[in-house]
């Protein structure tokens, strides 16, 4: 590329001055670094490999982006050519990273993104918008560009087509392009990665007459990194306003899952593999079904409640009746908050006698368990030790024989032979010195045991369990095969089954509420009124033929035109060579054998015959868990 | 049916005169109900086979290879003529098929699986080191797209290149 040689780089921006005071500090060592003021854009040079971090300096201010390569920079952005390569309306870290130009190159690729909201549809903005809605000679970010990029003979456009960083749009069901105050906060940034010599341009956005910069325009900063930085793929969450800001981590067993295949997706700040490669979803959801497999399952958080009144505590807010668990026994349950909807579900373990561990989904579950102690005043200490515990689970058929030659089972627990472990029970032990704790528990309706490890000592047992699992036949298996897993054994997933307007009659799990077993608890009032008619109730549909239902599709009664329920999940169900959904449907359609029609596409071209059944589809009596 | 089928030599010299018809016939089948076609017209194993995975079965008392390309399409190998598109239509079942017609080049097994990782580039989720048998994997050889199929075939492991026709002569010069 012409004037863009590697010394341009280390001395075309402005000298590194004293460090900016009002943004997070480098992730790296800075090559070069400019501010743009508000409502102005420039152009910088990046050589392949280096980093490029666009920083919202203050917060709510959108940054479009443009990048050039070629001799003659006649290789630029295609988001078009991006979504339709990815499969995504926006490329975002992990597997599906990359913007690709109009021939299909990689031009950059998304490395961190601590805001996940931005924009590839629309325009970088234009003298048209601000003239149309009655301002004259506003400065518009594609004018800015075209002043920017006039030096390297790039002819201007009337509207620049951008990555436009930070620009909150969506695109509604009506097919409009809605457009909010950006959802940045001070600080927040995107780290990208140039995979050629670029030129780049960058806007701090001038649009001042409506909300998208939160009505006042003000600076961005870019940082550009060294290539040789090996910065780590991260997306960044916010899961409540009191609880930082947390990026994608590695689990202790992800370097091991990493060798073994690249298919990794975000899960609840995981990174967690989708399938591993030359395996593929069937041959590890066979794996489990018919031998063993090997599951990272460390994205479940876990929290320590401890004390006097810990019991009091989880009675409290568990649906379960926890009071006559003995030391070495779990039960599975939720979290209720006080209508009666499900904040999360897990398991409780009994650790001790004024100790518990509860296992859920939530980093926000330490919140509510501490709001509800500080208002009942109880005495009780709530830890998060997500970071100190990771856990696989092995699970199948032959999990119990695999475990068996290899666990050595602590003296101070009765059981002293893994047969005698019964469901929903746990002890301590160790698998070659690495001290474990082995609960005989899943998520995938077959006997199988889940095993909490310290993080230094994961990668070593998951050695040792690939390399003892082998003869078994034992696979690693990825969240694909254990979605297809779940949804036979009807166990419910997050956000599809259930969340915080649903009850645990509706989603399927009445009987894990303690209505008859202890006194009261948060939301029991709600709930002995929902128990009576929930609005929709959780079951399993067996459907006529091998097209999956997905997620969202409405149920109606045969032959008629209004709704009775909706699909929560589907899949193919290979065990049963079907279709298979879990669905929501109103009482009165819900008893097992009752048919219903799932109406695919828009609804109307073609209904799908179904029968209703259990939520649990496969081994409804639960006899393989329990075996 | 159009089968342009190639052997490439082990010889570092290669050219396209190298090659060779080996007598492969190909078929492609797909539709909402491909995998029940499968099952019906195979084995109900190949429920237990991914995408990019494939078996040996019989069909018409012959054997065959079966590979699967997604949820519900599949191509199968045969090594003569068969009345295969009677066969799908027996069972009445929302499949279609047609031969394929593409290029395969079959390239020494060894050679291929030793010289493929240096000259080919896959997407990150798939990889030809390893590339174990009964596997495909979707790669690019000089930006040419090709489908690298390792299966036995005649109960020998063998190395099958499937790309367009048009750019055979790009492949077996970048095996050359």
């Amino acid at each position: 590329m012409q004037n863009l040689q590697a010394q341009d780089v280390l001395t075309s921006g402005p000298p590194l001055g004293p460090p900016f005071i009002d943004i997070p500090v480098p992730l790296g060592k800075v090559v070069a670094e400019y501010r743009i003021e508000a409502s102005s854009a420039i152009t910088y040079p990046v050589k392949a490999g280096q980093y490029i971090q666009i920083i919202d300096v203050e917060g709510s201010q959108c940054s479009d982006f443009l990048a050039f390569a070629g001799e003659h920079y006649q290789e630029e952005l295609d988001s078009t050519v991006t979504r339709t390569l990815l499969g995504m309306a926006m490329p975002q870290a992990g597997l599906h990273s990359k913007y690709f130009s109009q021939t299909m190159q990689p031009l950059v690729e998304v490395v961190q993104d601590t805001c996940g909201r931005h924009d590839s549809f629309m325009l970088a903005c234009t003298n048209k918008y601000y003239e149309e809605a009655g301002y004259f000679d506003h400065p518009s970010c594609s004018d800015n560009f075209n002043q920017a990029l006039a030096p390297y003979a790039i002819a201007p456009r009337l509207g620049w087509p951008a990555i436009n960083f930070f620009f909150s749009t969506e695109v509604d069901e009506s097919g409009a392009i809605t457009s909010t105050e950006a959802w940045s906060r001070p600080g927040d940034y995107v780290l990208i990665k140039a995979y050629q010599d670029l030129l780049c341009g960058s806007s701090a956005c001038p649009d001042d007459i409506d909300p998208i910069n939160g009505w006042h325009p003000t600076p961005i900063h870019v940082r550009i990194y060294a290539a040789e930085e090996n910065f780590l793929s991260a997306i960044g969450r916010r899961s409540a306003p009191e609880i930082p800001l947390r990026l994608t981590q590695d689990s202790a067993f992800t370097p091991r899952v990493r060798s073994l295949t690249q298919n990794l997706a975000e899960y609840n700040s995981f990174w967690v593999p989708m399938s591993y490669v030359h395996q593929g979803d069937q041959a590890e959801y066979w794996a489990l079904r018919e031998r063993v497999a090997l599951m990272d399952l460390s994205a479940l958080r876990k929290f320590e409640v401890i004390g006097p009144d810990a019991l009091a505590l989880l009675q409290w807010t568990f649906s379960r009746n926890v009071a006559k668990l003995a030391i070495g026994q779990s039960a599975y349950g939720c979290l209720l908050n006080p209508h009666g909807g499900m904040i999360d579900d897990g398991i409780v373990f009994r650790l001790g006698e004024l100790a518990y561990r509860y296992v859920g989904n939530c980093d926000t579950d330490e919140l509510w368990l501490r709001k509800v102690a500080k208002e009942k005043s109880f005495v009780v200490t709530i830890e998060n030790s997500s970071d100190r515990i990771h856990n696989l689970a092995l699970q199948g058929p032959q999990s119990r024989e695999l475990l068996r030659s290899l666990i050595k089972i602590d003296n101070e627990w009765a059981v002293s032979d893994l047969n005698e472990l019964k469901f929903f029970r746990f002890d301590t032990g160790n698998i070659e010195n690495i001290p474990i704790l082995l609960s005989r528990t899943g998520y995938t309706g077959e006997l199988g045991y889940e095993l909490f490890v310290r993080p230094n000592q994961g990668a070593r047992l998951w050695d040792v369990l690939m390399r003892e699992g082998e003869p078994y036949g034992l696979l690693p298996l990825g969240m694909q095969a254990l979605d297809r897993a779940r949804i036979e054994a009807g166990l419910l997933a997050s956000g599809r089954e259930f969340n915080d307007l649903i009850s645990p009659y509706q989603a399927g799990i009445g009987w894990s509420v303690g209505l008859k077993t202890k006194p009261d608890f948060v939301g029991r009032a709600a709930l002995e009124k929902l128990k009576e008619r929930p609005p929709f109730v959780g079951v399993g549909l067996l459907l006529e033929r091998t097209e999956v239902a997905c997620g969202g599709l409405c149920v109606y009664p045969v032959g008629d035109r209004w709704r009775v329920g909706q699909v929560t999940s589907g899949t193919f169900s290979p065990v049963l060579n079907r279709s298979i959904a879990l669905a929501q449907i109103a009482p009165e359609y819900a008893e097992t054998g009752t048919a219903l029609e799932v109406a695919m596409l828009d609804g109307i071209k073609r209904r799908i015959r179904a029968e209703v059944g259990p939520l649990s589809l496969y081994d409804p009596t639960k006899s393989r868990v329990r075996a | 049916m159009a089968n342009l089928e190639t052997t490439i030599s082990m010889n570092a010299a290669l050219s396209a005169s190298d090659a060779r018809d080996a007598g492969c016939i190909f078929w492609d089948f797909a539709g909402v109900d491909g995998l029940q076609a499968a099952i019906a017209l195979f084995t109900p194993a190949v429920s237990h086979i991914a995408p990019f995975q494939s078996l040996t079965a019989t069909f018409a008392a012959q054997p065959c290879s079966v590979l699967r390309l997604c949820e519900n399409n599949f191509r199968v190998a045969f090594c003569k003529q068969v009345a295969f598109e009677a066969a799908i239509a027996a069972l009445n079942l929302k499949v279609w098929s047609k031969p394929y017609s593409a290029a395969t080049l079959v390239v020494p097994t060894n050679f291929g699986l030793e010289r493929l990782p240096k000259i080919g580039k896959t997407k990150p989720v798939y990889t030809l080191e390893p590339f174990p048998c009964d596997r495909a994997v979707p790669a690019r050889i000089d930006g040419v797209a090709i489908l690298a199929w390792h299966h036995l075939w005649g109960g020998q492991p063998t190395l099958h290149i499937q790309t367009s026709a048009t750019n055979a002569e790009i492949v077996i010069q970048a095996f050359s």
